[in-house]
């Protein structure tokens, strides 16, 4: 059984990337490019980690952080923040995620910081 | 008898000579034919007998000094028979010019059978006499026509005299009050004051300029100033008091006056000091209102002004402030109509109401509905407050209940405060506008740093994609290069956002504990995989070097000042760090062996922008020692450098343990 990764990302070539990278190494993927797509989405299929970029053309990444993290069904399911603004790391609606990932990446890096959190 | 009478003559003969009183007599003709001592005295010479007429004096006048004739002398109006006696004052002019007064009493001798046969005449000098009454006429003069009250008692304290001074300030005539008691003139809770005045005096001492307050026959109270001092009689004994009062209420009221205009500029300087030590501008329109209002003394002070806020919606908002609290419930509303406000102050620049029964929308501003405990407000002055370009920025109305207060109320100090008003309302309007700058600022950095580093992500992530595949030994060596030319693209756009963060205040530390030699010791092992040039070694490591930091800001110092120590000793190969600690702080220092600066240019090195001559291909936006004296200033250490020119330099930096304050 693969495991289920969502991803909230608007800049289609990063999401093409990240979409490349992970599921080289086998994990499901799914790409949103806007918060209001990754909520109808995440409505039908419970993913096993979230990875999140900050700045959305619909919202703020850290907001659906926040939410996950608060609710009771989702709490449990890992999240990873994004973002090229470092000041966003100390953010407090960043601080129940489980890890930061500074733009721009190493990819080794990247997909560590991934396995690390779901295997 | 004939006997009798030579002992008669020789008897009245010896009177006549012995006398103290100035005699003379003359015979019919006038010539004087004896004269005693005290005569001779009083002239200063001794007049030939028989030969010299009717006066001894050298010279005679009438007692206002004009000169006298000697046929209208009196010795001479007497032997003419033209008076039987005369009894006169004038003066006579003794031989040495010295003038006297005297009191002249001449008179005729007769025979038995009344035939004329001399004349005799008596001088008293009443010079002396005369002196002392000038004198004492001239100081009743100065005494009645004092302004001052000027009295004297005895010592029980009764009024003895009183001058037209006394008076005019106290009401009571001389007749009226002499014979009273002083105490008259003293207020009832000032009663004890006269024992202890007396007791001053009785033992001799004087009170100088004692302000206090006496009552006027109308029953007014008056402040005065007294002088007082002990009069004594001709043996030195105290019989009593003079006592000098001078009416001092203009002199109170100029003070009082001078009072109320300090208290005005100090309350215009606290006002000034407020306005330039605050930035919030309703706490500084309340501070104003409530000073200005008590200041001017009005029942209530409102203050209009217009406040924009951050969508461009300006509004009129209200200040109030009330001599008695609860005048105005919390809550309620003071409404001000736009147009209203224009139409006030239309041209003018202060407007009174002097009935504000007769202005709906002025007597409105000071009513509460079903309030009825609120202050019936009569009269109002209304001032504008205009902005530097003169516009209508807001107005205070000042609302008073008394008319004589109302009509006394300082214009032009109300006039100095709404312009200091207008003064904080444009500076919190520059204020605003800097801080909605500021704000679109932050917006743009976070907005840049997101575009700038998308293209970096994705490119950095295609680089590293294909670095993994079967490449060739030159596409491989071009590839590690784009890379890195990757990464400096990286540091020179995160340098930028700091310098930006720096300047909008925004660079923000996140504290945390970790080992200081720990996190160098890792900065090192990375420079070790990328320069193949350069051996770092870290001295010193063992000890407590726990410090309360940013550890990524820190971090960022130290990658800096080994960058900087690699890239400017090129021709060397060796870098040194050395740690340091105290129970306070931690230090470090990086040393090179490189080229090395001048004074001037250790001067310069951590300024901004700051490129080291002659280095121009050592590329950078001189903002690395910047960045880095900002993030140690801002950790309360200190960041500096020790260099010779061609002998390297040691960059060092300190920073405390703990960063509570």
């Amino acid at each position: 059984m693969k495991k289920i990764i969502h991803v909230l990302e608007d800049d289609a070539d990063i999401g093409e990337l990240i979409n490349f990278l992970l599921t080289e190494h086998g994990y499901q993927v799914s790409i949103f490019s806007n918060i209001a797509s990754f909520r109808q989405h995440s409505n039908r299929e419970s993913p096993d980690l979230l990875i999140i970029d900050v700045m959305l053309p619909d919202g703020n990444g850290l907001d659906i952080c926040h939410e996950w993290k608060t609710n009771f069904g989702t709490h449990h399911i890992p999240v990873l923040i994004m973002s090229a603004y470092e000041d966003n790391r100390h953010d407090k609606r960043a601080c129940n995620a489980d890890g930061f990932i500074s733009k721009p990446f190493d990819i080794q890096s990247f997909l560590s910081d991934v396995q690390a959190r779901i295997g | 008898m004939k006997e009798l009478d030579a002992v008669d003559d020789y008897i009245f003969k010896e009177l006549f000579l012995a006398s103290p009183v100035a005699s003379y007599i003359c015979n019919p003709v006038g010539h004087i034919i004896a004269y005693n001592e005290a005569a001779e005295s009083l002239w200063g010479r001794r007049p030939e007998l028989g030969v010299v007429k009717w006066s001894g004096a050298t010279a005679i006048y009438f007692p206002d000094g004009r000169p006298m004739p000697v046929e209208e002398s009196p010795m001479a109006l007497v032997l003419g028979e033209k008076e039987e006696t005369v009894d006169v004052e004038m003066m006579i002019e003794r031989s040495d010019g010295v003038r006297r007064n005297v009191l002249v009493f001449a008179k005729p001798i007769r025979s038995l059978s009344g035939q004329l046969i001399g004349g005799h005449n008596t001088l008293v000098d009443i010079t002396d006499y005369k002196l002392y009454e000038e004198k004492q006429a001239i100081l009743s003069e100065i005494v009645q026509s004092s302004d001052d009250a000027i009295v004297s008692k005895n010592l029980n304290g009764i009024i003895m005299s009183w001058n037209t001074g006394a008076q005019r300030i106290f009401g009571y005539s001389e007749d009226e009050i002499v014979g009273k008691s002083i105490e008259v003139l003293i207020p009832s809770y000032l009663k004890n004051e006269e024992q202890t005045i007396l007791h001053e005096i009785r033992e001799g001492r004087k009170v100088d300029h004692y302000q206090t307050i006496r009552v006027t026959k109308s029953g007014k109270e008056i402040p005065v100033s007294l002088t007082i001092s002990p009069m004594r009689n001709k043996q030195g004994q105290i019989v009593g008091a003079s006592k000098i009062a001078r009416d001092i209420s203009d002199q109170i009221q100029r003070e009082q006056t001078i009072q109320f205009h300090e208290q005005q500029l100090e309350t215009l300087h606290a006002i000034g000091k407020v306005i330039s030590e605050k930035l919030d501008t309703p706490s500084i329109i309340q501070t104003v209102i409530d000073s200005t209002t008590n200041l001017v003394a009005a029942d209530v002070g409102l203050c209009f002004y217009r406040v924009t806020d951050e969508e461009g919606h300006s509004d009129l908002s209200v200040a109030v402030a009330t001599r008695e609290a609860n005048v105005y419930p919390d809550g309620h509303r003071i409404h001000l109509e736009d147009g209203i406000i224009h139409t006030i102050f239309s041209g003018e620049d202060a407007v009174r109401f002097d009935d504000v029964c007769e202005v709906p929308y002025i007597r409105s501003l000071f009513q509460v509905p079903g309030h009825s405990e609120a202050i019936s407000i009569r009269h109002c002055l209304a001032i504008p407050i205009r902005s530097s370009d003169k516009l209508l920025i807001g107005a205070m109305f000042f609302g008073y209940t008394r008319l004589e207060v109302f009509n006394t109320a300082d214009e032009v100090m109300m006039r100095n405060i709404a312009s200091l008003v207008a003064v904080t309302l444009d500076n919190a309007r520059l204020f605003e506008e800097v801080n909605a700058l500021n704000l679109k600022k932050n917006e743009f950095i976070a907005l840049a740093s997101h575009e700038l580093k998308t293209p970096l992500t994705t490119t950095k992530g295609y680089l590293q994609i294909l670095e993994r595949s079967e490449i060739d030994q030159v596409g491989r060596r071009f590839l590690t290069k784009a890379l890195k030319q990757l990464e400096r693209i990286n540091a020179l756009i995160a340098e930028l956002l700091d310098i930006s963060k720096i300047e909008a205040g925004k660079l923000s530390f996140h504290m945390e504990t970790f080992d200081l030699s720990e996190m160098i010791l890792d900065v090192v092992e990375t420079f070790h995989f990328s320069s193949q040039t350069h051996t770092i070694f870290v001295n010193n490591t063992h000890g407590d070097y726990r410090v309360v930091a940013d550890r990524q800001r820190i971090e960022q110092v130290m990658i800096n000042l080994i960058t900087n120590a690699i890239k400017y000793s090129p021709d060397a190969n060796n870098v040194h760090i050395t740690l340091e600690s105290s129970p306070s702080e931690v230090s470090v220092q990086v040393k090179d062996e490189g080229m090395g600066m001048s004074r001037d240019q250790q001067e310069k090195v951590f300024a901004r922008f700051y490129q080291v001559e002659g280095t121009s291909k050592m590329a950078g936006l001189g903002l690395g020692l910047y960045l880095s004296k900002e993030i140690i200033d801002r950790h309360g250490g200190h960041i500096g450098v020790n260099s010779q020119l061609g002998e390297g330099s040691t960059f060092y930096f300190s920073i405390p343990r703990n960063q509570d304050k």
